[in-house]
């Protein structure tokens, strides 16, 4: 069996020689970041151990957070650490923040990246939520440019992402949450740390009185992929909050997800509990 | 209660053990490896049920850096019993070293020991096995089938004991008790009540997994340091298993990182030893956590039937349980353990007609074993979710039910008599007991008085307090025998060697307080070892809370023994007669004011007149078992929303008699609620449709950890057992068995829901909220 020493490991310091190494067969390797999910996985056997690796936490770019053009980025080796305790995202996306600080622990969030977290593309990463309902765009970079691309589009699939091989994500560009803006996050696992969610979900929600001018919703671990609720929000918009309509969005969440059951909990409990997650957002309104 | 003063027991000494552990100090059996031992890997059975029809080891023989392989071919083939009990074991003969057959996944197949564990790992996997596979048996009720495999058709197996054994049934005993008219009782009672519970499977998960190392001494001998809670009786089975004499071998634990029961076995150190004796090399094994989870011993999963009935004025007049207790494909354990859901229980509330019908059955899942607690944590949890629910149909507040209903001290029961450790038990009185106490200063701490009937409870969140009562008990009596040996040096120091073994609970510094405070020194003056069966006297180890109570005693006597050599030689240099000496804080004092420290006295004794050693030695046996008794008590948030249960706060209570060490007790306290709460909440073994463990990582497996822990209190409720040393009784299981009962009665008060098997997870939780609405 191949050990940790064995892999062959680059760490590129400007963004233009990470990229570089991407462009090239020959250099390609494994992006490394956080490592919180990589390493384990070669370490349980989940995933091969690479021939070669390229470590990006050296790039300053990936490890930045900003405030422009009316968009915050938040760099793709931005530690969840760093998004709990940063003032830019405390202050503009609480439901991220509060995503951060419930993965792992805290050495885990010291260590863990919001780029490796997306990623991973485990319908379990708990920061997923929390971007759809901010739109966040993901920017990927390789040599022969940048894209954009929205944060739903990016999500294919089970563990799949919209990456080109000789492409790294570069940032996040999110939309704040507007002045007078609510969002909520909420994360039901087996204790209170270090577990994995069973269901997950954030919302943003502008109020006008008792009048929903803006809902989104999303939910993880409902689906192959983190997913926004369209038609429970479309349910949502626009209308004046009270019981009945509570107890549609409920109703209209649990058409909209088609969990599976696995080691962590069952088909049923998960799509029960998606309703209640969305009716505890509206009742906390 | 009797006030005595102590100058060492009942004061918070520091562990003896503490700062070299603290620093890091080679202490562990994994840092006393010397660079060059041999490594063990397992080839483990991939399949529930089979038989091997054929197995080649030769390719790995000739792997790179391996040095010995083993398999049922090429080793010894002697019936036996993993689990450390006395001898005989009530516990069946039904385990070879390797055998022709496996029956679980993550039985044995072959061993192989290499200079590094990969070659080790390289050569498993060249070796060919090829198996005839046979139905598995995965449930109880499969088992039982008359159509069912037998799991056990060697004719070799056998149960050392009287007792009944039916392999060709799967059934490993039978056990039962009646006392007065139950079924009579039962169908005249106010009210009766017929529910059947199941509490799951679960770990121990010591931090260190089951590790074990041996070489050959220069004379020949085999040398095993292991992490093990019996070290006599993992000499004796190692002694049986390979086919040598006992005089042969020599164990020794060091520091241990855990045990909880599960090293109340005898599970590597019988490869270890072997590999050694072929070899002459240093051989080590330690598993991995996944190993540990397949193939360490488990907490057995027990169904419970309780049929209880009670009379409007609160009299419980009827107390039935039958048990089926799943001990998966080896028996160890599984007698006694099922015995203990009876005799830990039932005797806890005073009730004239009683029933016990218990069966022991195996299944090609994980091995059951000794898991703290014992079969009366599995049973508490049953039994007082029924008694809040008796105390409710009457309509009686189930703390005031138990107060009118529970033991007290000058008390018998009938089943002391009846239920033993394989045999009959022992009769007995209940000398202390602090358990009024208990409930009056836990419901003050908790704020009982708070408590609103769910019924009053409306919106997401909704709080609720439960509570419940425990006993266990304290060595098991007749039978479990504790030795211990004092000798004295010339700076008035005393070597204490005990059989007992410390594993990490802090009982070597608990003797060693018990040997001061009864030879009037200090705990510095003590120099403890133990476990060591060339060095220290035997000792049945560490299990059935005995060690305090049943090894304390022993050292207790040794130490007066010894105390009465000091003041004879003391007399001898004062000239006065020893009855008008008094011995305190190291120093012998006559009557008109003379002295003599024990330095002295000492000195005198080896080298000037009349020259002897000081030195003595006692063996104790217990004739009772006096139970510790426990309230406690949970405040819970429910979330109706989730089915999610956040804790709010906790309390225990606990008498056991005199705290020979408070912190330590606390300690014993904490930990084993925290333990049990992890039990009720999160612990699940899952396992895939060929009985593989699916989740056999801490990742997937959750214990709970410090951000999880609630608040937590934990009261000691003095009594004095006079049969203990100084006062003591147990302390260190009766902790784990609370959390399950409470919250679940917790639960109810929150949200009108009583559950019949746990762990309590949001699913299982939201399904009985379903059920309560529909
Ligand atoms: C004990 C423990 C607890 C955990 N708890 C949680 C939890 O509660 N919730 C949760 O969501 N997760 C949890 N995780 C998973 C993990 O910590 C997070 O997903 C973390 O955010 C991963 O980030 P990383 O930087 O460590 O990623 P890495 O392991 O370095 O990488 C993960 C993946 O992202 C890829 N990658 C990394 N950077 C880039 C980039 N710039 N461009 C393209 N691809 C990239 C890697 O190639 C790899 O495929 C836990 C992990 C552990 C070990």
């Amino acid at each position: 069996m191949k050990t940790l020493e064995e892999i062959f490991c680059r760490q590129p310091e400007t963004l233009n020689e990470a990229l570089t190494l991407l462009s090239d067969e020959a250099t390609r390797g494994v992006l490394l970041s956080g490592g919180t999910d990589l390493v384990v996985q070669w370490q349980a056997g989940a995933v091969p151990m690479p021939e070669q690796v390229i470590d990006l936490s050296a790039v300053p770019e990936l490890k930045e957070i900003s405030a422009q053009d009316g968009c915050l980025r938040i760099g793709a080796c931005v530690t969840h650490a760093a998004i709990r305790n940063h003032a830019l995202t405390r202050e503009a996306l609480p439901a991220l923040v509060a995503a951060c600080a419930s993965i792992g622990a805290r050495q885990i969030q010291s260590r863990g990246t919001l780029g490796g977290n997306v990623a991973n593309a485990s319908p379990a990463g708990d920061a997923s939520p929390a971007l759809l309902v901010a739109d966040a765009r993901v920017v990927t970079a390789s040599l022969a440019g940048e894209r954009c691309i929205p944060m739903n589009e990016f999500l294919l699939d089970y563990r799949k992402i919209d990456r080109h091989p000789d492409e790294l994500i570069l940032r996040f560009e999110l939309t704040p949450c507007p002045q007078g803006g609510i969002e909520r996050f909420c994360k039901i696992g087996t204790r209170g740390a270090q577990a994995i969610s069973k269901v997950m979900g954030a919302c943003r929600v502008v109020m006008h009185g008792k009048d929903i001018q803006h809902m989104a919703l999303a939910l993880g671990s409902v689906a192959a992929t983190a997913i926004r609720l369209p038609e429970t929000e479309k349910l949502l918009a626009g209308k004046t909050l009270c019981e009945e309509l509570v107890d549609e969005a409920e109703a209209c969440v649990l058409r909209e997800v088609h969990p599976i059951a696995d080691i962590r909990s069952t088909a049923e409990y998960r799509r029960w509990v998606s309703g209640r997650i969305v009716r505890g957002f509206l009742e906390s309104l | 209660m009797k006030k005595e003063t102590f100058s060492v027991v009942n004061h918070s000494v520091l562990k003896i053990d503490g700062l070299q552990l603290a620093l890091g100090r080679k202490s562990y059996v994994a840092d006393l490896k010397p660079s060059d031992a041999l490594y063990v890997k397992m080839l483990w059975s991939p399949h529930a049920h089979a038989e091997i029809t054929s197995i080649d080891i030769r390719k790995a023989e000739t792997m790179p850096g391996v040095r010995c392989v083993l398999c049922h071919t090429n080793t010894p083939r002697n019936i036996h019993c993993t689990a450390g009990q006395g001898f005989p074991e009530p516990s069946p003969y039904d385990t070879f070293m390797f055998d022709k057959k496996v029956r679980y996944v993550g039985d044995r197949v072959a061993a192989v020991a290499a200079e590094t564990p990969e070659q080790a790992e390289e050569a498993l996997k060249t070796i060919e096995v090829t198996y005839n596979l046979l139905e598995p048996v995965f449930t109880v009720d499969r088992a039982l089938e008359p159509d069912a495999p037998i799991i056990h058709d060697e004719p070799e197996a056998h149960i050392p004991i009287p007792v009944p054994y039916e392999p060709e049934h799967n059934i490993v005993a039978k056990v039962g008790m009646e006392a007065g008219e139950f079924d009579q009782a039962l169908a005249q009672a106010d009210y009766s009540f017929d529910y059947t519970y199941e509490t799951p499977y679960a770990q121990h998960c010591p931090i260190e997994t089951y590790i074990s190392m041996a070489h050959i001494d220069a004379r020949g001998r085999v040398v095993v340091e292991t992490s093990t809670q019996v070290p006599f009786h993992a000499r004796r089975i190692i002694a049986r298993t390979l086919g040598i004499p006992v005089r042969q071998i020599r164990v020794i634990k060091p520091r241990i990182g855990g045990g909880f029961g599960s090293k109340q076995e005898m599970l590597l150190e019988d490869v270890v030893a072997l590999m050694a004796l072929r070899t002459g090399r240093h051989v080590i094994w330690q598993l991995t956590r996944a190993e540990n989870f397949r193939t360490g011993r488990t907490r057995h999963p027990i169904r419970l039937r309780i049929r209880t009935g009670v009379q409007k004025d609160g009299t419980l007049s009827a107390l039935g349980m039958d048990a089926i207790n799943n001990t998966g494909a080896y028996g160890g354990h599984g007698l006694t353990v099922v015995s203990c859901c009876g005799s830990k229980v039932l005797p806890l509330y005073r009730c004239d007609n009683i029933h016990f019908d218990a069966r022991v059955v195996y299944t090609n899942l994980p091995v059951g074993g000794a898991y703290r607690g014992f079969g009366a944590t599995q049973a508490f949890f049953a039994v007082e979710t029924q008694i809040d629910e008796m105390a409710e149909a009457i309509g009686m507040d189930p703390l005031v039910f138990r107060q009118k209903n529970h033991i007290r001290t000058g008390d018998g029961s009938p089943v002391f008599q009846a239920l033993g450790e394989g045999k009959e038990g022992t009769p007995m009185t209940i000398g202390s007991c602090a358990l009024d106490q208990c409930i009056l200063q836990g419901a003050a701490a908790i704020g009982w008085e708070r408590r609103t009937p769910h019924t009053e409870k409306t919106g997401r969140y909704r709080t609720g307090i439960g509570m419940c009562c425990l006993m266990q008990g304290s060595s098991v009596p007749e039978i479990d025998m504790g030795a211990a040996a004092i000798k004295m040096n010339d700076d008035g120091s005393f070597n204490l060697t005990i059989g007992a073994t410390d594993l990490g609970t802090g009982s070597d510094t608990v003797l060693g307080q018990i040997a001061a405070e009864a030879l009037r020194t200090t705990i510095d003056q003590m120099i403890v070892y133990s476990s060591d069966t060339d060095l220290t006297p035997f000792d049945v180890g560490a299990y059935a809370s005995s060690t305090t109570y049943l090894s304390g005693e022993a050292v207790r006597k040794a130490a007066v023994k010894v105390l009465n050599q000091i003041l004879g030689v003391a007399a001898e240099m004062l000239e006065v007669p020893a009855e008008s000496l008094e011995a305190r804080e190291s120093t012998v004092f006559s009557a008109d004011g003379r002295q003599a420290t024990y330095s002295e006295i000492c000195l005198y004794a080896l080298y000037q007149k009349n020259q002897f050693q000081i030195m003595d030695s006692a063996s104790h046996i217990t004739h009772k078992s006096p139970p510790p008794f426990a309230a406690h008590f949970v405040e819970l948030e429910l979330d109706t929303f989730t089915g999610c249960i956040k804790l709010l706060q906790y309390v225990a209570t606990v008498d056991c008699g005199t705290a020979i060490n408070p912190k330590l007790a606390e300690g014993q306290t904490e930990g084993g609620v925290m333990n049990g709460l992890s039990y009720a909440l999160t612990e699940q073994y899952l396992f895939d449709s060929r009985g593989k463990m699916t989740n056999a990582s801490f990742h997937n497996y959750h214990i709970w950890s410090m951000r999880d822990k609630p608040i937590l209190k934990t009261i000691l409720v003095p009594s004095y057992e006079e049969t203990g040393p100084f006062g003591a009784k147990s302390v260190s299981e009766i902790c784990i068995n609370g959390p399950a009962p409470a919250i679940n009665n917790a639960l109810y008060n929150a949200a009108g829901i009583r559950l019949r098997e746990f762990p309590f997870t949001p699913e299982r939780v939201w399904n009985e909220l379903q059920k309560k609405q529909a």
